[in-house]
């Protein structure tokens, strides 16, 4: 009993407060009130745990934190809104997929000899590079000019409506000559596809199960095609109830294969590099949010209508006469309650029935719990396990857009929807503890207990015992309260409720399920990526010792030297006073045209640079993985422009002490939080965290201060650092303090204290046995990166001359994550050159391909993740480019 | 069960690299049928590397490991080990969730091995049988050990890769654990890695010597115990 006491201490002191809480706040509420919230909340969990479940479930066997979860819930929601309400969209793109698995299969299994034919390593690559290229080729001939804009303007229709249009849809000797040319873009990438090495006892599929895929695959795409206007009819005048669980099934279907898609091409080729995969799947949520927006557009949809079963516009007694009207509301206590939500609800309930039922019920469900505990030890005893990793991928990834679709009619259908879901759904995880199934759904529960009594909370105040007032909070506090209960989760149990994995930092050796060919880089160590990074940078340091500075100094003399270059060669000679002197005319021609442009580039790229290093001393010095960093830096911005705008007008110099005192305090109180959990649960902690942040900042309680979602513009910045007045002078500002971080850095990691970090990051529990106390040389890194990302932001704050809540978002934190991978993980260098490229690329991207640049940006940053996995300075630190290899291994793993 | 004659299992100077550590720099072993072979060595030598590397788990990458006369090196493990190859590894690696009976039931590569054999495996290791419905989590290090034993006897195997079976058991369980090895031994071919000089010398029909990364020597264990000048090089003070 004592033990029980003992052991579970926290987890009793959280759920007596709760009970006595609940118990406070209920007994002043009539029944029918408390219901209808608990309802409300059961609501929004039944939602959190569609998304939440996958999430852990996909955690807790692959160690792979998908970010990229949030996409498919979107994804889900888009194809089953199509479903009910845009049939004709499906006919004419669904062909497309099934006539290309038709094409993949057949050439997957009759050119399984075309790699053993080629017998040189350098034919394979060619014949990789051409079959690749040619397949896309074909892809985009197919689909050129296609009028999916067209296509979705029609989504307007009207529930039940008639077919009105037809010109949406291309003429149908059009669309076939598509679709006949997607059958054969199948053919490359079915051959990119095919086994590797043939072995006759192989057990391949015999041939005429591989032509009856096809061939059934193939029919299905053409018929579907064939039948577009009739079936689109059909699908109209079926009735709305059946064309709903059409949408869910298809939605759940299209969410499974992308799964799958997303498993094979992205995760499955770099097991044992757990922040490859992680980063990949955040280039994929940039990216796959752009391509749902570029299919469907980005306006918000409203909610779709229910189906009719919970249309009719009665409100019935009980369950039995709902079902006899088909009525959208329920009577509970008194209080009118939607039934479409309460059929949520039930979803919610079976989904956690039937998928526990699975895990504890069936051999494969076996397999998943033992291979959650020790999957290398499940391959030993003779199971495919990466076959149960796609099942389980494709399992989580139709369970997220599963509640895509279900969500559609409740919440409407955005392109935004997925992120909010996402990070609820990760706060749930954390709560509950990752990779435990229950611990999702409690975790759930919980998140959307609270959402619905916060909510009440804001709208009706509470009326608290011994209190005569009533309280309000505010939206803002509603939004941040699931945070705050994480936050006190964290610090009772750091695993969560029922984690047992402590901060699922695990120590054990990432199993290489593959197990066939050189383990890569990265196994056995979640750092072994950085680490051979940081050895290779630390021999070509002993070798050039004697030279090691010259190459700072020179980019140095170049940035000092800059304005000047700028104002000869490309400054505005017109825009020289007559009578100046030399200086006089080189100054005027720096602020000027071009010149003064590209200044102000370079000032972006140092600050941002800034920032990347801050990062890097985090994730490539010591091991830690933050996704709130840019708490750190928009809270700089707001410190500088609140402090120095006109609520307290402090000058300049006493307003940037602030800032770092601030940031000071914020880093130490965040890093003692954080710093209690490790690996991926620290991330999802400090990405919570920054949330709590943002929300703050865009609430409307703080307008006076903060200007709430539109930020802070145009607050006074002292003339004489104005960076429209005097752009030399920012540029010199910039860079001094440019220099003075880079020097910093650089001395904190070449110190014996940043030795202990390194080794921290290497091996913690090595560091922490040789008498170490890791936490403290941690949470230095940790305030380090902090001020020095905040000084970034005030920095970024008075060369915008504005903030906005945007400075504290995820986004922020992924720049800098973006640019410290490109540039080179575990170097000092590498986030500057990779700010500096971000900074470009978004500016020529952006120009070149407006609005839409963001899909391009997340498309190249997922290239270089995986041909360059060392970042730019590590692959030239390696000295030879490890392009061919990185190009060898993502296709090799690809195809076995 | 194994037809008697020929090596079951012939490992051919295989090299295995962890990350960037060379680990196996060319071990050799040859197990022949019906045999016990102990493979000995001091802290570090390789000998779980090599029967890593043996199943596939660590693939070696260069050498060959041949199963009945057929290369089976760079397969994925998991077919490795549905060729017939159990594998008992150090620290035993029970799945703590799983009740025991599912520990058992989850090695099955054909439905209904468990019932097939659970005489077999609960008459060498009586205690198992009492605690099928109890998390492999809740048991005792000497009954993980048997379970982990039990676990790769599940399948019908022509070879046992045992790692250590007698790592931080009590004196009273090794004479069971021996008992059991030297019982299932006349099923199974074993390939056994084993610190506990004495064990070894109980069990062994045959023994092969690694030392940093190189199997050295190799013979007939009964020459072994008399040959104390090897002993001494090789294992220290035996």
């Amino acid at each position: 009993m004592t033990s029980i006491w003992k052991n579970n201490r926290g987890l009793l002191i959280i759920v007596a407060v709760t009970v006595v809480v609940l118990a406070g706040v209920l007994q002043s509420m009539e029944p029918k009130v408390w219901m209808s919230i608990m309802l409300s909340g059961a609501t929004l969990a039944a939602l959190y745990f569609l998304v939440a479940s996958g999430l852990s479930l996909i955690f807790g066997l692959m160690d792979v934190l998908n970010f990229a979860h949030g996409v498919l819930f979107v994804l889900g929601a888009y194809v089953g809104l199509s479903t009910f309400m845009n049939p004709r969209l499906l006919f004419n793109t669904l062909p497309f997929f099934f006539v290309l698995i038709a094409g993949v299969s057949l050439a997957q299994h009759f050119g399984r000899n075309f790699w053993h034919r080629l017998h040189t390593p350098r034919g394979r690559q060619i014949a990789t590079v051409v079959l690749l290229l040619v397949g896309a080729g074909i892809i985009l001939l197919a689909m050129r000019d296609f009028p999916i804009r067209a296509l979705n303007a029609f989504s307007i229709t009207a529930v039940g409506g008639a077919v009105t249009t037809a010109n949406a849809q291309e003429p149908m000797a059009t669309m076939l000559q598509r679709v006949t040319l997607m059958l054969l873009a199948g053919l490359p990438i079915g051959l990119l596809l095919a086994p590797k090495e043939v072995k006759d006892e192989l057990p391949l599929r015999p041939v005429w199960q591989t032509l009856l895929i096809a061939a059934i695959a193939a029919a299905i795409g053409y018929a579907l095609l064939l039948v577009r206007d009739p079936g689109e009819t059909f699908l109209l005048a079926m009735s709305p109830d059946m064309r709903f669980l059409l949408a869910i099934i298809l939605g759940t279907l299209a969410g499974a294969l992308a799964g799958v898609a997303i498993e094979t091409a992205l995760i499955r080729p770099f097991y044992g590099n757990p922040v490859t995969q992680l980063v990949l799947t955040l280039g994929l949520s940039i990216a796959g949010i752009d391509l749902i927006e570029a299919v469907w557009g980005e306006e918000a949809n409203p909610p779709m209508p229910p189906p009719s079963l919970f249309a009719g516009g009665c409100r019935s007694e009980s369950f039995a006469s709902w079902f006899s009207e088909h009525c959208q509301s329920i009577d509970v206590f008194g209080r009118a309650f939607p039934t479409y939500r309460l059929f949520i609800i039930i979803i919610g309930i079976a989904v956690f029935i039937a998928v526990g039922l699975l895990l504890r019920r069936t051999r494969i469900g076996m397999i998943i719990r033992a291979g959650v505990q020790d999957s290398e030890m499940v391959q030993a005893l003779g199971i495919n396990v990466r076959r149960v990793f796609t099942f389980v991928f494709a399992l989580g990834s139709a369970l997220a857009a599963m509640g895509g679709v279900i969500a559609a009619p409740y919440l409407g259908v955005f392109p935004a929807m997925g992120g909010i879901f996402q990070l609820q759904a990760f706060i749930a995880v954390v709560i509950g503890g990752m990779g435990s199934y229950v611990g999702a759904a409690v975790g759930t529960i919980i998140l959307g207990m609270a959402r619905a009594f916060g909510d009440h909370f804001v709208a009706a105040g509470i009326d608290l015992p011994f209190i005569d007032t009533i309280i309000k909070g505010s939206p803002a506090i509603a939004r941040a309260s699931t945070v705050l209960i994480m936050a006190i989760v964290l610090l009772v149990k750091p695993a969560g409720i029922f984690g047992k994995k402590e901060g699922a930092g695990r120590e054990r050796p990432l199993p290489n399920p593959r197990g066939r060919g050189r383990p890569p880089p990265g196994r056995g160590n979640w750092w072994k990526c950085m680490e051979s990074t940081a050895t290779l940078s630390a021999k070509s340091m002993t070798r050039q010792r004697l030279g090691q500075w010259w190459p700072y100094l020179l980019v140095l003399a170049f940035l000092v030297l800059f304005p000047a270059i700028a104002a000869l060669t490309i400054g505005d000679a017109t825009a020289v006073e007559p009578g100046a002197s030399l200086v006089e005319q080189l100054a005027q021609r720096a602020e000027s045209g071009y010149a003064k442009f590209w200044q102000g580039m370079i000032i972006q790229m140092l600050i941002l640079g800034i920032f990347a290093m801050s990062y890097d001393l985090l994730l490539g010095y010591t091991g830690i993985l933050s996704f709130g960093h840019a708490m750190f830096f928009g809270t700089g911005g707001y410190a500088m422009a609140i402090l120095i705008g006109r609520n307290f007008n402090w000058p300049f110099g006493l307003a940037l002490i602030a800032v770092v005192v601030i940031a000071l305090i914020q880093s130490v109180v965040f890093g003692v939080l954080s710093l209690r959990v490790k690996g991926v649960y620290l991330a999802m902690v400090t990405l919570a965290f920054a949330e709590m942040f943002f929300i703050l900042a865009e609430a409307g309680d703080f307008r006076a201060y903060t200007g709430a979602d539109d930020g802070l513009h145009g607050f006074p910045v002292p003339g004489y650092l104005s960076a429209t007045d005097h752009r030399t002078r920012f540029y010199y500002l910039a860079l001094v303090f440019f220099i003075a971080v880079f020097l910093m850095t650089k001395r904190l990691v070449d110190s014996p204290t940043g030795r202990v970090m390194i080794a921290s990051r290497d091996n913690e529990n090595r560091a922490t046995m040789i008498g170490y106390n890791t936490f403290w040389f941690k949470l230095i890194a940790f305030v380090a990166a902090g001020v020095f990302a905040a000084l970034a932001g005030a920095l970024f704050a008075l060369y915008n001359v504005s903030v906005t809540p945007s400075l504290l978002s995820v986004g922020r934190t992924i720049d800098a994550l973006a640019m410290t991978i490109i540039g080179g993980v575990g170097t000092l260098v590498g986030p500057v050159i990779g700010a500096a490229i971000i900074q470009l690329l978004g500016y020529w991207l952006e120009r070149w391909f407006g609005a839409s640049w963001t899909l391009i940006y997340g498309i190249i940053f997922m290239l270089i993740v995986i041909f360059l996995p060392y970042g730019i300075v590590g692959t030239f630190r390696a000295r030879s480019l490890r392009l061919r290899e990185g190009w060898q291994r993502w296709r090799n793993q690809l195809r076995s | 069960m194994t037809e008697k004659g020929g090596n079951v299992l012939e490992v051919r100077n295989i090299q295995t690299d962890i990350g960037q550590f060379h680990i196996l720099d060319g071990v050799s072993v040859e197990v022949p049928a019906g045999s016990i072979t102990v493979l000995l060595g001091r802290n570090g030598a390789g000998k779980t590397t090599t029967l890593k590397s043996i199943i596939g788990l660590t693939p070696p990458h260069h050498g060959a490991v041949v199963l009945r006369g057929r290369e089976i090196q760079g397969e994925p493990a998991y077919r490795i080990a549905a060729r017939g190859i159990g594998y008992v590894p150090e620290h035993r690696a029970i799945f703590r969730d799983l009740s025991v009976e599912e520990n058992l039931r989850i090695a099955e590569r054909q439905p209904g091995d468990l019932n097939r054999r659970a005489e077999f495996i609960y008459g060498l290791f009586p205690d198992l049988k009492r605690l099928t419905k109890l998390p492999g989590g809740n048991l005792s290090g000497g009954q993980q050990q048997m379970l982990a034993v039990a676990r790769a006897l599940v399948a019908e195997n022509e070879l046992l890769l045992i790692d250590e079976p007698s790592e931080g058991l009590a004196p009273v369980i090794i004479e069971q654990m021996i008992e059991a090895i030297r019982q299932l031994s006349a099923h199974t071919t074993v390939l056994l890695v084993e610190q506990n000089f004495i064990m070894a010398s109980q069990l062994a029909d045959r023994y092969t010597i690694i030392e940093t990364g190189r199997s050295v020597k190799s013979g007939l264990m009964a020459d072994l115990v008399k040959d104390e000048a090897t002993i001494q090089r090789y294992l220290g003070a035996a």
